[in-house]
């Protein structure tokens, strides 16, 4: 039928047309697997850094008992290891959409950036607020839980699956923060194995 | 059948301006060479067909200055949309109907 392959061909074009237009495709599969391998290094140098301390402060439940040194070294670890898996990411995104031909710089990436930043603001913002109150044990829930919204959000605005690692990291904050104990283990798990597995994924899915 | 066909857009008829119709349709506004851009055409080739689908009114223009540059902005209009969305239950129909 000519008509039908025609409408089939237009209904095709419409759609990845609309996608094109409302979604920023450049998002790298490998960026969330060096974004994970990053994600364990620093948790692995957090743990080893407890572990020396002796302490357990960030781990237990007890507020303010931190030894200056440590809370200042996981701190600086935990900025390292964001902007060296924001580096990964920009790297792999901006080689994607010079392979696909994508405009990497469009409206598309000022709705992905805007979604994603105003959650992750809010949640660095109040890992700020704990930290000023000495409450190192809900760090690594309220790290994952305010990424879970921010993936979440973004996920309107690049591929949807992005939404489901949104849900399993709030899952993960969610238990984070009633078992404090597990905190390090399970931050590792949300920012590290899971960005791993899901760029795995990514990329076979997208970019083969 | 042949009554869906009959209710496909004779304005849509064309692969270029379908497509610039569906990335209006799920944008607020935008500029010409955004739009060129992400449908990868020449400057004459997309405002041709802009000036159909605008004589159509499917679409408004808007002419700004950002300090002493031109920038153009398209928009889907009221009508436009609807004659979008009947357009692609249009196509929708013939699918099904060859499909049967």
């Amino acid at each position: 039928m000519n008509e039908l392959e025609s409408g089939l061909r237009d209904i095709s074009a419409i759609r990845s047309m609309m996608e094109r237009a409302s979604k920023f495709l450049s998002l790298s599969g490998l960026s969330g697997i060096s974004a994970g391998v990053v994600a364990l290094a620093g948790a692995w140098a957090a743990h080893l850094a407890v572990q020396q301390s002796g302490a357990h402060i960030p781990l237990q439940g007890e507020a303010g008992t931190g030894d200056a040194w440590l809370s200042r070294f996981l701190i600086a670890d935990a900025i390292s290891v964001l902007v060296v898996a924001l580096a990964c990411s920009t790297f792999f995104s901006v080689r994607m959409s010079r392979k696909k031909g994508y405009p990497l710089w469009g409206p598309t990436t000022m709705y992905l950036l805007a979604a994603l930043m105003i959650p992750l603001a809010a949640g660095g913002t109040f890992c700020g607020i704990l930290l000023v109150h000495g409450i190192y044990s809900l760090l690594p829930s309220v790290m994952l839980v305010f990424y879970g919204l921010a993936l979440l959000n973004a996920g309107n605005f690049t591929f949807s699956e992005v939404r489901y690692l949104g849900v399993i990291d709030i899952l993960l904050g969610l238990t984070a923060g009633f078992q404090p104990a597990l905190g390090l283990i399970l931050w590792a798990g949300g920012f590290g194995l899971l960005h791993i597995v899901y760029g795995i994924l990514l990329y076979a899915k997208y970019e083969k | 059948m042949i009554r869906s066909i009959e209710n496909l857009n004779k304005a849509f008829d064309n692969r270029i301006r379908l497509t610039i119709m569906s990335v209006l349709f799920v944008r607020e506004e935008v500029d010409f060479n955004d739009l060129k851009k992400t449908l990868g055409v020449t400057d004459g080739n997309l405002a041709t067909h802009i000036a159909v689908l605008e004589r159509h009114k499917y679409l408004k223009v808007k002419k700004l200055f950002v300090g002493k540059k031109p920038r153009t902005t398209y928009a889907i209009t009221e009508s436009g949309s609807q004659a979008f969305a009947a357009h692609v239950d249009a196509l929708e129909e013939v699918i099904r109907g060859g499909k049967k």
